[in-house]
């Protein structure tokens, strides 16, 4: 396992964005009608797809800087 | 420590007003359902807030400075990483099925879509863990209060117990949640005022930065090397970030059961999703203040690391605002241990009375046994609370258990949800055998926990999968409403599940 040990910690900053992005795409591929289920209206604030890309594009900012 | 009249006058204010609160909200509380998913009227909001209010305890300020303190930001991969995808995740996938459901808890949702043994095994966990951790967080309350107002422990475990049994006894879910809104805005208060506070004291980001980069290079780094025991990158992402992290946020009894209190799916989705945004500002009230006390004193060493929070409020704060954080730090403490008792009472009440001695009695009876368990849970508390104090070991000790189960079952709950053809079978074995190999894993190679939770997860979900294929696939009427494509494809199954979740039928 020495390959393993001798891999920089900043390939982890990557994994992770790509990790970050995947879970966005993902998001994304939710249904709409799944997104809304129970919403009172359909208002664009009220999709979670929305909100997801927003906190997961944190994230990936994060771990770009840091 | 001294404290002045301005400081006493603050937190003895904040401990009397969140009793009161919390009462008022008794009147809305007439049966089971009331009690323990606060009458399914939660709106979005109160259940982001009150996630993370029920998250993040005491501990965690005095843990995450302390590992803050000794291995910088890298402790910010719990707020972040080891959160938000696995909040998200939790949004998207597991809640909506558990509030369909129309379930009290995990445990009873796993003895629906498997067994009832798989459900008896998490509820026993569940239970005995949720009692555990009462007594730690008890006696944690009982040393502060002795600690910053010179009561006497065993005196403080009795106001703690006043405090939150009062309202916890009293109003259910909705006290503890509307409470956990008032504690988290205290918390935040608190929380910046003293690193606002302290980050002016040490000339603001690059003052910090400059203190601290040339002893300590790494801890401004999230991602540390290999070698690292505590944080190790590949750990960090493998075992925390995809592992412990969706177990905790998708199968954590305390957790979701705001989410199922939900006045509607959509609310309990955007609860859960939202309290991504509050989480991911702990790191300042938490992680910050451990790089402050570091640059304002770096010469902490050992154990003494884990007091750089204390430290800070003894050595930075001003009349006032010592007051205002020690009260934001008890916020953090009180909205844990009223999330963990109700989550306690309701999966004594709901999983093992209800299950195992009264099965068929009426709704009024089980408001009444939920109000009974939360006393005696209350009384357990205070006695159980000094004998952490003689078994120092007792909180870690349970929290490696959990770990041990935490990799299993979030394989088999995952399974659970997205494959149909998981059965019973599959589904206990993959939460045995998964417990074997992580309970291997812990005592013959002694190996980090982050890698015990991946391995474990990895054979749990194998097991599950070739136990499900070689056994007998359960009748779909069983799944019906448990599973991602039963539900997502019949309009039908989703207006009835909607309706029972409402309790209209």
């Amino acid at each position: 396992m020495g390959w393993l040990e001798s891999l920089p910690p900043v390939l982890g900053k990557y994994i992770a964005a790509l990790f970050f992005i995947g879970m966005i795409i993902w998001a994304w591929f939710r249904p709409p009608k799944f997104i809304f289920e129970g919403a009172l209206d359909k208002k664009r604030w009220r999709d979670l797809r929305i909100w997801a890309t927003v906190f997961l594009g944190i994230q990936v900012v994060l771990y770009v800087i840091f | 420590m001294g404290i002045h009249g301005i400081d006493l006058v603050i937190v003895i204010a904040y401990l009397v007003a969140i009793p009161i609160f919390g009462v008022y909200f008794k009147k809305y509380v007439k049966t089971e359902e009331d009690y323990f998913l606060a009458g399914k009227m939660l709106p979005w909001w109160v259940i982001s807030m009150s996630i993370i209010g029920t998250n993040i305890g005491a501990y965690d300020y005095m843990g995450a400075a302390g590992g803050a303190y000794r291995f910088g930001i890298a402790q910010a991969n719990y707020e972040w990483i080891g959160a938000i995808p696995a909040m998200v995740l939790a949004a998207l996938l597991f809640v909506p099925y558990y509030w369909k459901a129309g379930v009290y808890t995990v445990p009873e949702f796993l003895g629906r879509r498997y067994n009832t043994a798989v459900r008896v095994i998490e509820a026993i966990l569940w239970g005995a863990f949720l009692a555990c951790v009462l007594g730690v967080f008890f006696w944690a309350s009982g040393l502060m209060l002795n600690e910053y107002l010179g009561i006497p422990v065993e005196f403080s475990l009795l106001i703690t117990a006043l405090i939150v049994g009062v309202y916890t006894i009293t109003g259910g879910l909705a006290a503890v949640a509307m409470t956990d809104v008032v504690q988290l805005l205290v918390m935040f208060i608190g929380g910046v005022a003293l690193t606002v506070l302290g980050l002016w004291t040490v000339g603001g980001w690059s003052g910090l930065v400059e203190a601290i980069k040339p002893a300590n290079p790494d801890h401004f780094k999230l991602f540390l090397p290999l070698s690292n025991p505590t944080y190790p990158w590949l750990g960090m992402i493998f075992g925390l970030a995809l592992v412990l992290s969706p177990a905790w946020w998708c199968c954590h009894q305390a957790i979701i059961q705001r989410t199922l209190g939900a006045r509607s799916e959509w609310d309990a989705k955007a609860g859960m999703m939202f309290a991504a945004l509050p989480k991911m500002f702990i790191p300042i009230l938490v992680v910050l203040p451990g790089l402050l006390a570091l640059a304002l004193n770096p010469g902490l060493a050992g154990a003494d690391m884990d007091k750089a929070f204390p430290w800070l409020i003894k050595n930075l704060l001003p009349a006032g605002l010592a007051g205002l954080v020690f009260a934001a730090f008890m916020a953090a403490l009180i909205s844990s241990v009223d999330s963990t008792l109700n989550s306690a009472a309701t999966l004594w009440t709901r999983d093992i009375y209800q299950r195992f001695f009264k099965k068929d009695a009426s709704d009024k009876h089980y408001l009444k046994v939920g109000r009974i368990l939360t006393l005696v849970f209350v009384i357990w508390a205070i006695a159980f609370a000094p004998v952490t104090k003689a078994f120092p070991g007792i909180y870690v000790a349970m929290q490696t258990l959990l770990s041990i189960f935490q990799g299993p079952t979030f394989a088999i709950t995952l399974l659970g949800i997205y494959w149909k053809r998981a059965n019973q079978w599959g589904g206990l074995f993959g939460l045995l055998g998964g417990v074997a190999i992580s309970s291997s894993l812990f005592f013959v190679t002694k190996a980090s926990f982050l890698y015990i939770a991946w391995w474990s997860f990895l054979g749990s979900i194998l097991i599950t999968i070739i136990v499900s294929l070689l056994t007998k696939p359960d009748p779909i009427e069983k799944l019906e409403g448990l599973v991602y494509g039963l539900v997502m494809k019949d309009e039908n199954m989703q207006g009835i599940l909607k309706k029972r979740a409402e309790g209209e039928e």
